[in-house]
């Protein structure tokens, strides 16, 4: 994340020149993606859970006077004083600090009116901050829904800004938003709203009017400054609220002039740090009994009347692990129809191509390189697609939530944050956009030690792997008749990977990363009907992405390793010759003395070399390399899997592949760290080399050692 | 430990503060006497807060900013098995807490 420094908390500045942005910020989960999407009509990810935006995006929209203005999405936040590296993003933008953002000429504030007290809080805080708001009253449906009725009139006059009632996830009142954010009536609020005792107040004035002298701040930040000083305790300086990237204040005079103000209110009793929220909240209290009126029940029965069984002390429990293993098997399962018929398609290219072109390099750079390679691993687009079809219900549905308000005392006894849960089922569908979703844990510690075993979490991209070593060696059989065992392998790995990392998190805790006291504070949403709609857009999207991968850098590696497994040539030798003399196979062959303790031979080698950077490419490696070693025709209608199986060693007679090999393969899979992305994305969030050194180092000795262990042990058992 | 906080906070209705606080509920000093911790409340239960602890402490600032505020109106609504964490109800939306956070948030039962 950018931490860089910024001190532009001053005046002036860059604030002239083109439109300034608008800044859409509220609580988390109240909408302000969705809204942000009805406005620009982008297609950000929304879902039921807080924490789902974790960086700022940009977008434009075109308002109603013809003008287009740049929109900011923010993560969520509950306050403009941080606990969270997402939050502080929020809070930097707002305050117009962020690195390389213009500060914000409006703010959109969304607040949830199905739970107005709450957001209130933030709303009144950026109003204090003399920043200029227009409120979105999102969620009104629900709210109406909710025997919830809000005078929006009376409202906007209490808070003295502009206040539109919308229900983005059906696009009511956007057009009215639209005209009111171009609007004249710009939202700058009048007065403050909240009610300090007299001398908090007076030292609060006083300090904004130094900072202001002193560094020459603009009155939001001055305020922001002045408040956050006089709350913090001295010792706690820079814990609650000061952002690293707030500039230094160290004027001496400036610093002892905070200490008397300190002491003054200590002496008089007042709680410095309650003194700012409790009189915020008097007041929006006040505002509520004027505005707000409910009948009947507050309309989480049905959400309440789910929870008594999903959250259910046993039930719950069942439940839990009954859908993930209902994923798991599913996405193995459901999926295998569509997928024959992609490998068939595939196969019929295959022979076609072969039978109009002449025998030659080119034909059979085509054949054996491209199609077989590429299309090895589309393939698995129908898994993909399950698997997210799977992951985008439990996220819309509010779902997740609960799972880890379920899973948090097993989470707690590694050592685990409660929010960390969240950031690992994500590393379900990638790593990457699971040690994103870390910024939303408050402890840096905490933060890292989730980022740390997040990649052990089965990533779509293992998927391939696992399905074509499940589907070619592990049979078809059903346990007690309808288990099958094919999908409990899938399972197991699943498991695998899960049980590592928490055992890994546990050695992280206790070594490199020891840390004491742990929170859990996260809010529970009331469930929502998933939408079909955004379901299949995340399935559309993320199908897209895995295909595209597939055209640009899987074929690209594809074609590379036909030519490293083609050259040089050998004249007159079998393929399998040709194969071993290959750049290709001699790689293979070179750490080959070092893989065969794990069971696998120069040929997996190359599989193993070649998927590096990225795990699919195992799968397309397979693809290419034994179409080319195969004696007999590659176009025969002999699929990979039975080509795999058959495979053997033209001299010694053993085959390329046992079920132990298999399993093996998959472990290493499992656990190992071939994902250049993910080894990216970590240096990033932690800004330096150390961390993804130690997460390679550490997958590779563990992946290693337990593939061995297995290996060695599946032979004394008499396997393989 | 907790007396100390509970003092301070008695202290704090006397320092003068304008009314508006008051709507939030009643903040007599007699009401810390039967106040238990609210991870002692049993499913159902709830009451008013009374005081929160851990001194000036982020996690403070942040039950505070959530609505955990002095006279606010708390509900436990369910606890999660084999100590895990608790789920409340405050200012209208559900919270999720560990045990030893709901600790430092004093409650009135009112009984
Ligand atoms: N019924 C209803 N649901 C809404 C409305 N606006 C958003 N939602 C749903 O509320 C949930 C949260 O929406 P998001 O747009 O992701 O919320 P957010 O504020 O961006 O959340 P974070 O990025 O996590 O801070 C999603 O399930 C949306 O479909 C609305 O006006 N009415
Ligand atoms: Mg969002």
């Amino acid at each position: 994340m950018a931490g860089g420094r910024n001190p532009d908390g001053r005046a002036g500045g860059a604030s002239g020149g083109p439109i300034p942005p608008i800044a859409v910020v509220g609580n988390p989960n109240s909408g302000k993606t969705a809204i942000f999407n009805a406005l620009t009509g982008l297609r950000q990810k929304v879902a039921n859970y807080p924490g789902v935006t974790i960086e700022k995006k940009e977008g434009r929209a075109r308002l109603p006077d013809g003008s287009e203005v740049v929109l900011i999405d923010l993560p969520g936040t509950y306050s403009l004083f941080p606990h969270s590296p997402d939050e502080l993003i929020a809070s930097e933008v707002v305050l117009g600090r962020y690195p390389a953002t213009p500060v914000p000429g409006k703010v959109l504030c969304v607040v949830d009116a199905s739970n107005l007290e709450r957001n209130l809080y933030l709303a009144t805080q950026l109003i204090d901050h003399r920043i200029p708001v227009v409120i979105a009253l999102n969620m009104i449906d629900v709210a109406e829904a909710g025997g919830i009725t809000i005078d929006i009139g009376r409202l906007s006059e209490e808070l003295g800004v502009p206040v539109l009632p919308t229900a983005a996830s059906s696009g009511r009142g956007i057009p009215e938003l639209k005209a009111a954010l171009a609007g004249g009536a710009n939202g700058e609020p009048a007065a403050r709203l909240f009610e300090l005792p007299e001398a908090a107040q007076r030292e609060c004035t006083l300090l904004e009017g130094e900072l202001l002298r002193l560094y020459g701040f603009r009155p939001a930040v001055a305020h922001h400054e002045a408040v956050s000083l006089l709350s913090s305790s001295p010792e706690a300086a820079d814990t609650t609220g000061r952002s690293p990237s707030a500039p230094a204040i160290n004027d001496e005079e400036l610093l002892a002039r905070v200490k008397t103000a300190r002491d003054k209110l200590d002496f008089l009793g007042i709680d410095r740090q309650s003194v700012f929220i409790e009189g915020r909240y008097a007041r929006i209290r006040q505002i509520c009994e004027k505005c707000v009126s409910t009948n009947g029940f507050a309309g989480r029965r049905l959400s309440d009347a789910l929870d008594r069984v999903l959250t259910h002390r046993v039930w719950g429990f069942l439940i839990f692990m009954a859908l993930m293993t209902v994923m798991f098997i599913g996405v193995f399962t459901w999926a295998e129809y569509p997928m024959q018929f992609i490998t068939a398609g595939f196969d019929s290219l295959g022979a076609i191509v072969s039978d109009t072109m002449p025998p030659g390099d080119l034909r059979d750079l085509l054949v054996r390189g491209v199609i077989a390679g590429v299309g090895a691993v589309v393939t698995f687009v129908p898994q993909i697609l399950a698997l997210f079809f799977f992951i985008s219900i439990l996220e819309d549905s509010g779902y997740m939530s609960r799972a880890a308000f379920i899973m948090d005392k097993v989470m707690g006894k590694v050592g685990l944050h409660g929010k960390a849960f969240i950031p690992l089922l994500g590393s379900f569908a990638c790593a990457i956009p699971g040690i994103m979703a870390t910024r939303t844990i408050e402890s840096g510690k905490d933060r890292m030690v989730t980022m740390m075993i997040a990649p052990l979490m089965s990533c779509s991209a293992r998927l391939p792997v696992y399905t074509l070593l499940i589907a070619a060696f592990i049979p078809h059989y059903l346990i007690l008749g309808f288990l099958p065992l094919q999908g409990l392998t899938m399972a197991a790995m699943y498991v695998l990977g899960i049980v590592m990392a928490l055992a890994m998190a546990l050695l992280f805790k206790k070594t490199l990363l020891r840390g004491k006291k742990l929170s859990f504070v996260m809010e529970l949403p009331p469930y929502r009907m998933p939408s079909p709609r955004s379901i299949g857009m995340i399935m559309l999207d993320r199908g897209l992405v895995f295909l595209k991968n597939a055209g640009t850098f899987i074929l690209g590696v594809s074609i590379i390793l036909w030519f490293l497994s083609a050259y040089p040539k050998v004249d007159g030798a079998t393929p399998q010759e040709q194969l071993e003399q290959s750049y290709a196979g001699r790689a293979g062959k070179l750490i080959e003395p070092a893989i065969l303790p794990l069971g696998f031979n120069w040929k997996i080698g190359i599989g193993l070399i070649g998927s590096l950077l990225q795990r699919e490419v195992f799968v397309s490696t397979m693809g290419t390399i034994f179409n080319i070693g195969n004696d007999g025709d590659p176009e025969s209608g002999v699929s990979l899997q039975e080509r795999m199986v058959r495979d053997r060693d033209p001299e010694t007679g053993v085959n390329s592949f046992s079920v132990l090999t298999a399993i093996c393969l998959m472990i290493w899979y499992a656990l190992s760290m071939q994902c250049m992305s993910t080894v990216a994305i970590v240096r990033r969030e932690t800004a330096g080399w150390k961390w993804p050194v130690i997460l390679i180092a550490y997958m590779t000795i563990l992946a290693y050692t337990f593939t061995f262990l297995v290996h060695q042990g599946g032979l004394l058992i008499g396997m393989g | 430990m907790f007396t100390l906080l509970i003092t301070k906070k008695i202290m704090k209705p006397e320092s003068g503060k304008p009314g508006p606080d008051r709507t939030d509920g009643p903040r007599i000093a007699g009401d810390t006497n039967g106040a238990v911790s609210l991870d002692s409340l049993p499913g159902g239960g709830g009451g008013t807060v009374t005081s929160i602890g851990g001194d000036s402490t982020p996690l403070r600032q942040r039950l505070m900013e959530l609505g955990i505020t002095i006279g606010s109106d708390i509900r436990v609504v369910r606890k999660a098995p084999f100590g895990g964490p608790i789920e409340i109800a405050v200012r209208g939306y559900r919270l999720s807490l560990r045990r030893a956070e709901a600790r430092t948030v004093m409650i009135d039962t009112g009984v």
